[in-house]
């Protein structure tokens, strides 16, 4: 049998199958069947699809059947599987019908005469390139708003295409400055009074570099945050404060001449969203204590951790780039096993708490630990013993 | 300047200027010349080689720890994603200069298999046919079918996954979209192979010729061309509004930051150490890495299309890209921007490197 036949018969099969599938969806609904018999007959739909576009390519003058012809057999696959589909396989029923419209989109582009194609082919390029350009410019610059009329493009004619195709990018790479890295520190502790801490990344526990790369993503997913001052400012630091004076040991109280935006980072709704995800998983991954399946999770504190780049000088002079002093932990909140924040009100929460050192160089230093503090796994922080003039 | 820069198309004659009002034919020509030309595929069959080993790789290490990644239960579990894709508010300002800024949806198109899966089994099971498709891609056997099999796959991924993303996955997404819109089986792959042999066995006297010119080739080549330069041209602007850029001290917010390069390893930190103990040194490398970061990717969308700057403007990006693989550790970022600027290599070139090779190996 010659190609051209196999193309017809692969497009049949397609079709039946998918009818085969609706079928099966007016009868019994939704099951793993009726999922195969749709996933067989796209794939054989496309493989048809595509040894025409093949034949195409290489001038294949044995191709008995048009493309315009494929593919709009190949749209009504994308149409019966979207509606055989069982409701709840959304996202699916959307690809499908967006292919059923791009196949349709192919089918009457390969019937226009060449002038007009040409023509149809430079509109859709100008609509590609003006989305790129209207996600590359909507996001907002330093201190300023992004473009109105890139960001009501965007959103409205342009983010459904974008996102769909993850061409949403805006290629702002290390700009406008680059940044310090993000880590997440989380303690869960058992109710057993025990804990453990899981810390990402973490090189060493990376099978590879591109999962250590995958886990900084994680961590950077937490550090989305609102730019705007917290209408109670003043209150919150108010209790921030109090609250530190009040803990045992002392939390340092944050000075009123730190940049309100270091002192406190509420990250915004989708990072909230990320954190809670993220508990829910560490509770289900580190359910007990190693070897103690009897004992349950009891809450799980999670902190995100700037690292501070350290300076040249200080690196010049021999300093650890690791010293804690360089760390800048925020805490994002202690959580259920469920992802639910125990205590939205809890006056630490999403506040800085440094990590000092005192240089007096007539006296001893003193490293002052506010995360391991409020972390309350020691009752006194052993860093608080003197380490001698540095 | 773009115009005549068609690789293997017809070029422009004298005269074929089209005049026309204010320029216009004239215009029209070029543009006509630039997108529908036809072009040879050699270029498009090595970027699909290349992508194609690239995904396999990718897709290969979501399976060091895959249902954390597209579980029910992963990083971003159902309820998150959930949110993501029906529920996050899509704020716009409003139209007059009065108001707040207002909601124009809720839903966001993601598509994924990994949405409305659940069993462990079945995911493997996804997951290893997405694979067994990237490598049939990489090989270039039924390259129409699978590269567009193994765009879906990595979409599934992508829009599964948002926490774990990075400027890697941005890039590689472009090229698969490309891909996937590209006759690029017809050259470098399997497909070539098994067709030239058929037509060999058939004692088709040019079973060796090369494959035909195709406008579909040049028109991809030319969007691939386009879209890099935007990504270049983007990253150049948006670093012009950070003060380090302009100082030249942004290079060491890159190679000290610690999470992102090697510091681990000793004789990176002694290097790091050894340029801060020399001031001037420091600033002569820091200033000179600055400098040349913003003007290659400040420049390259301009000058690339020049005949005499080309291979220079090339050249300086493959230099740019090697340096971010070797002392960030994003290599396959680097391969990945590195795959991109094939594009930017003639066809033809590339056809009689491959050839001479091919002698050499006969």
């Amino acid at each position: 049998m010659k190609s051209g036949k196999w193309i017809i018969v692969f497009l049949g099969a397609g079709a039946a199958l998918e009818m085969l599938a609706l079928l099966l969806s007016l009868i019994s609904g939704g099951s793993t069947l009726l999922g195969l018999l749709v996933l067989l007959g796209i794939l054989a739909g496309l493989f048809s699809l595509s040894q025409v576009l093949s034949a195409k390519d290489k001038r294949d003058g044995q191709v008995v059947a048009p493309l315009w012809l494929i593919s709009l057999g190949m749209s009504g696959i994308f149409l019966l599987a979207s509606v055989a589909m069982d409701s709840s396989w959304d996202s699916l029923i959307f690809f499908c019908r967006i292919m059923m419209v791009v196949s349709l989109a192919v089918a009457v582009l390969h019937i226009l005469p060449s002038l007009a194609r040409r023509v149809a082919l430079s509109f859709l390029l100008l609509f590609h390139f003006l989305g790129i350009v209207t996600a590359v410019t909507s996001l907002d610059p330093p201190n300023a708003s992004a473009s109105w009329i890139a960001t009501t493009l965007w959103a409205n004619v342009f983010r459904h295409y974008l996102n769909f195709c993850y061409l949403n990018n805006a290629y702002h790479f290390y700009s406008p400055e680059p940044g310090p890295p993000s880590l997440l520190w989380s303690k869960i502790q058992y109710k057993d009074g025990t804990f453990r801490w899981v810390k990402i990344p973490n090189r060493n526990e990376s099978p590879i570099q591109m999962h250590y790369q995958r886990m900084l993503s994680v961590t950077e997913s937490s550090n989305m945050n609102n730019t705007g001052n917290p209408e109670n400012w003043d209150e919150i630091l108010q209790r921030r404060n109090l609250a530190g004076l009040a803990h045992q040991p002392q939390i340092t109280p944050l000075p009123r001449n730190i940049s309100q935006l270091i002192m406190y980072r509420e990250p915004v709704e989708y990072s909230k969203r990320m954190v809670s995800s993220y508990a829910r998983y560490l509770a289900l991954q580190y359910a007990h204590p190693p070897g103690q399946k009897e004992i349950g999770l009891d809450r799980i504190k999670i902190y995100r951790i700037t690292h501070g780049i350290i300076s040249v000088q200080d690196l010049a002079d021999g300093h650890d780039p690791l010293d804690n002093t360089l760390f800048m932990p925020y805490f994002l909140g202690e959580f259920d096993s469920e992802g639910k924040l125990v205590n939205p009100n809890d006056p630490f929460l999403y506040f800085l708490l440094p990590i000092t050192r005192t240089m007096n160089p007539n006296e001893p230093t003193v490293t002052v630990n506010s995360l391991e503090i409020h972390a309350g796994e020691i009752k006194r922080d052993p860093h608080l013993k003197s380490e001698g003039p540095k | 300047m773009i115009g005549s820069e068609l690789q293997g198309g017809t070029k422009r004659t004298e005269d074929s200027s089209g005049g026309g009002w204010l320029g216009l034919g004239e215009c029209l020509l070029g543009w006509n010349q630039f997108w529908f030309s036809p072009a040879r595929t050699e270029s498009l069959g090595l970027i699909r080689m290349v992508t194609g080993i690239l995904i396999a790789f990718i897709t290969f290490t979501y399976s060091f720890e895959l249902l954390s990644y597209v579980g029910p239960n992963g990083f971003v579990d159902v309820e998150t994603i959930n949110y993501i894709r029906q529920d996050s508010p899509i704020l716009v300002q409003p139209a007059s200069w009065k108001g707040l800024p207002y909601e124009v949806g809720k839903t966001v198109p993601l598509v994924s298999v990994y949405f409305h899966l659940s069993s462990p089994a079945l995911i493997w099971t996804f997951h290893l046919g997405f694979l067994a498709c990237t490598l049939c891609m990489a090989v270039g056997w039924q390259s129409r079918f699978f590269t567009l099999l193994s765009w879906f796959g990595a979409l599934c991924y992508v829009q599964r996954a948002p926490s774990v993303l990075f400027g890697m996955d941005a890039m590689i997404m472009i090229l698969l979209f490309y891909m996937a819109l590209a006759p690029s089986g017809m050259s470098f792959s399997l497909d070539r192979w098994l067709e030239k042999r058929r037509k060999k066995a058939a004692g088709d006297p040019h079973w060796n010729a090369p494959p035909e010119k195709l406008v579909s080739a040049n028109f991809i080549l030319r969007l691939i061309q386009i879209h890099f330069c935007i990504i270049y041209f983007a990253a150049a602007g948006s670093k012009l509004l950070g003060s380090a850029w302009w100082n030249g001290t942004a290079l060491w917010g890159v190679m000290a930051n610690y999470s992102f390069n090697p510091m681990n390893i000793p004789a990176y930190t002694a290097f790091l150490t050894f340029l801060a103990q020399h001031r001037l040194l420091w600033e002569v490398t820091m200033t000179a890495g600055c400098i040349f970061t913003l003007f290659i990717e400040s420049s390259f969308s301009f000058l690339v299309w020049n005949r005499k700057m080309k291979w220079f403007m090339i050249g300086c990006a493959v230099l740019f890209h090697t340096g971010i693989g070797l002392i960030m550790g994003l290599v396959t970022f680097s391969l990945c921007m590195l795959t991109f600027l094939i594009a930017f290599i003639p066809s033809e070139t590339i056809a009689s490197v491959w050839g001479e090779k091919e002698k050499a190996l006969e």
